[in-house]
């Protein structure tokens, strides 16, 4: 029997109601679902609801050698006391999720240490997440616009705690602090200030990487050039010594073409350009206290002086290669200074573990030069952790917190992941035990780190909560500086003009 | 079941009910797809547009403020200017070299085959892989580019580190992928009755005249085709900026596509970013709307009338 025509055609009014009545009823389920599966919010937590108060961390648990952490319980320190049994949060089954960067280093001890605090806890579980880079960022963004946010996060991709802070996303850690006696008084004080906000506790120190100077020393007693003081305290070692070594360090083939240089680099140009000669491109207390910079060049003579040498030592001495000589210098190297070209570098801790495996030359650390007049005020890295609202677990991720800052926790994450320096004063001998196993290095060479955190300050771009700060109001400046292209007074004017702008951009909205 | 879903489609018949039930289920799957990962997003970053949202905070209403934002915003009018002196270099000299390239791939030689193979081979890569491959390309001290030149006596310029040469290095870099365009062309080229140069020779054309008045208007519909994609493929351009040079040096190859990016998932300003994609909707289509209405003058299709 023939069809007909018309019972295969659908029309357009048709296919667009019965495409809405389709979406209609999948956002219905989807709602519905939704609604179904949701969990009422823990009991909040309240400063009295712990049991006991947590042993606040000793010189004696902290000067054990630093050991791999191991499974059994019985290794740790004294476990830190579970949240009394007071509702949902305590009794039921608790699910933290934890998202860390892929590193095969720290995967592993960072799995070995939650794996440590289940087994302290049995009705916890840690769901880890695992992303490269700044992806990790990303996927904790989508976490808390989801509402679940990590129990603890870190800053150890590339936003830092102030984003969060600023946006008023972390629990206030003062209460539970007090309730559970914990000490704060191990932490070295230069982590601190960026730990608190408007008077509050809101992070926890996670490590520390301080600045150094790695060297060649086969290429050093090859030129018979010195070697450069391991002491921070050494004022004779300044940029004008390091600029005459420089010179003879410096190598050169038939054809001109440089073979050897003295430094691979300026290292990282957002807080080593000016605070190795003693100033800085913004005050940093105020960006401390309140997030944003509000005075610009508070040397501003230094500053132009500053970047001068440095654009003459890449241009006139040659000792600094161009940015455009340092992808072929460097030739798929995991990076400059282990070509064996460089005979020196700017670097942090974690060098003694990264250049290790270096066996071709001979190399050690020293103190960065002094300034020629003005005071040291090379910086460092600080990393914390801090918690997220909300949180459906609190008490619980304040355990973990704790756990994770326990000198314990501190000999998983950073001395033994990667070889940072873990923010208690009192560990700062298990970094040098533990890293001079893993490197070979001596006591000596590793002391160097140790004594530069007592001088060094953080990087301003940490307590900062203006990230276009950098990408937009300095480095296209500066950018243009290094290419040859503006003198530096040019540069330092167009970076404020240019800071300024962002910063009010960044206010405005 | 099927009765009552009979029912529900207007209570027509049986046969009718089915096929059409049969049809929305066989169509659902990409409606599906279509309204949650396109058509969503689409309208929801248009919402967003008019909002200042973080992502992990809730969007605030402030109605035109990022679209008058962009109007002061001097990195907007760096990327837009980057992207648009990108786009009628690359434009223009991919558009001419793929129809060039063509031009040669349709000779009647041996072994032509193997020639269009090779042009067309690095088409086939793209993205990060050949974004690095570049990079040694134009490395300054070391790129086979500097040394060809150093060859003939001339001093390399410092390329992806040189506020001047960036946008021409990743303009020369465009030309990576004509094989794909020279590919489009040499259809449309075999595509061409060769009565029609038979008839131009017998009136006695000479090759430049065929060229002129037979090839170009032959191939005029393909032309206007891969220019159309070509100018909304360069102000799209994003993998090459991001891995080689990050906009730098000094923004001087801030492309559109990456400014937008690092206000989306670098500063997490999304209702700034979804107004920066809408406004490049809006260039995008105003471009390509030009190029459709001046194409009645260029453009020559068989068998249309004239007028």
């Amino acid at each position: 029997m023939a069809r007909k025509a018309s019972s295969t055609v659908v029309s357009r009014r048709a296919l667009l109601r019965d495409t809405v009545s389709l979406a209609g009823t999948l956002a219905g389920l989807v709602l519905l679902q939704a609604c179904a599966t949701g969990n009422p919010p823990a009991a909040a937590p309240t400063a009295g609801s712990s049991a006991s108060a947590t042993t606040a961390p000793t010189a004696s648990s902290s000067t054990g050698a630093a050991a791999a952490p191991t499974a059994a319980p019985a290794s740790s320190p004294t476990p830190a006391a579970a949240p009394a049994a007071q509702g949902a949060s305590t009794t039921e089954k608790a699910t933290l999720s934890i998202v860390w960067r892929t590193s095969a280093g720290e995967e592993k001890v960072m799995k070995q240490l939650w794996s440590e605090f289940q087994q302290q806890h049995s009705n916890v579980t840690i769901d880890a997440q695992f992303a490269t880079g700044c992806d990790v960022d990303k996927k904790v963004e989508l976490l808390v616009a989801g509402g679940t946010p990590p129990a603890i996060w870190s800053s150890i991709a590339c936003q830092g705690v102030r984003y969060w802070v600023a946006r008023n996303k972390t629990v206030v850690l003062d209460d539970y602090v007090k309730r559970d006696k914990y000490d704060l008084t191990d932490f070295y004080d230069a982590v601190m200030p960026l730990c608190h906000w408007q008077g509050k506790l809101v992070a926890l120190p996670a490590l520390q990487a301080p600045t150094l100077l790695v060297y060649n020393q086969d290429l050093f007693e090859q030129a018979g050039v010195p070697l450069p003081p391991k002491s921070w305290d050494d004022t004779n070692w300044n940029w004008n010594t390091w600029l005459e070594q420089a010179v003879k360090l410096t190598k050169q083939d038939s054809s001109g073409r440089a073979t050897q240089y003295a430094m691979g680099s300026w290292g990282d140009l957002r807080y080593s350009a000016l605070r190795i000669f003693g100033t800085d491109w913004f005050d940093l207390q105020t960006i401390i206290d309140t997030g944003y910079p509000s005075t610009f060049f508070p040397d501003r003579e230094t500053a132009i002086a500053a970047l001068q040498f440095e654009h003459d030592a890449m241009y006139k001495q040659k000792v600094v290669p161009l940015p455009g000589e340092v992808q072929a210098l460097q030739a798929g190297a995991p990076n400059l200074f282990q070509t064996g070209k460089i005979a020196m570098q700017q670097d942090l801790n974690f060098a003694f573990l990264s250049d290790a495996p270096v066996k071709a030359f001979k190399w050690s650390v020293a103190a960065i030069p002094a300034p020629v007049k003005l005071k040291r005020f090379n910086f460092m890295y600080p990393d914390q952790y801090t918690i997220i609202k909300p949180q459906k677990y609190e008490d619980w991720a304040w355990e973990l917190l704790k756990f994770m800052t326990s000198p314990h926790g501190y000999q998983g994450y950073p001395i033994q992941a990667n070889g940072g320096i873990a923010p208690r004063k009192s560990l700062s001998q298990d970094w040098v035990t533990t890293v001079q196993k893993l490197s070979g290095k001596t006591k000596e060479e590793l002391q160097v780190a140790v004594d530069g955190m007592g001088i060094q300050q953080t990087a301003w771009g940490h307590p900062c909560i203006v990230p276009e700060l950098w990408p937009q109001g300095i480095q296209p400046s500066l950018d243009k500086f290094f290419a040859n292209e503006i003198d530096p007074k040019t540069a330092v004017d167009q970076i404020e003009a240019a800071c300024k702008q962002v910063l009010a951009q960044a206010k405005g909205q | 079941m099927v009765q009552s879903l009979a029912s529900w489609f207007g209570g027509r018949g049986k046969l009718e009910a089915r096929e059409e039930i049969a049809f929305h289920l066989f169509a659902a799957p990409w409606l599906i797809g279509f309204l949650v990962f396109t058509a969503y997003p689409t309208l929801a970053s248009f919402f967003l547009s008019f909002t200042h949202y973080e992502v992990i905070t809730p969007a605030q209403w402030i109605g035109l403020d990022n679209y008058l934002f962009v109007l002061h915003d001097p990195l907007f009018w760096q990327s837009l200017q980057v992207t648009a002196l990108y786009a009628v270099g690359s434009v223009s000299l991919g558009v001419t070299f793929a129809f060039l390239l063509a031009l040669l791939m349709n000779q009647p030689v041996p072994g032509i085959s193997v020639y269009r193979t090779l042009y067309y081979l690095p088409s086939t890569i793209s993205g990060v892989p050949v974004a690095l491959l570049w990079m040694w390309v134009f490395d300054p001290a070391f790129g086979v580019l500097n040394n060809v030149l150093k060859f003939f006596g001339i001093q390399g310029p410092q390329w992806l580190f040189s506020t001047t040469w960036v946008l021409p290095a990743f303009i020369i870099m465009s030309l990576w992928g004509v094989g794909g365009a020279m590919v489009i062309y040499l259809a449309g080229l075999q595509g061409i009755p060769r009565h029609l140069y038979e008839a131009a020779e017998l009136d006695g054309a000479t090759a430049v005249t065929r060229f002129r008045h037979v090839t170009i208007p032959m191939v005029s519909p393909v032309i206007f085709f891969n220019l159309i994609l070509s100018i909304i493929g360069s102000f799209q351009t994003f993998t090459a900026a991001y891995v080689m040079t990050s906009g730098g040096p000094a923004n001087a190859s801030l492309f559109y596509a990456l400014y937008l990016y690092q206000n989306a998932f670098q500063f997490f300003k999304m209702g700034y970013a979804s107004a920066l994609a809408w406004v490049l909707l809006v260039i995008i289509l105003a471009l390509s709307m030009v190029v459709i209405q001046s194409s009645p003058y260029w453009v020559y299709y068989e068998g249309k009338l004239k007028g």
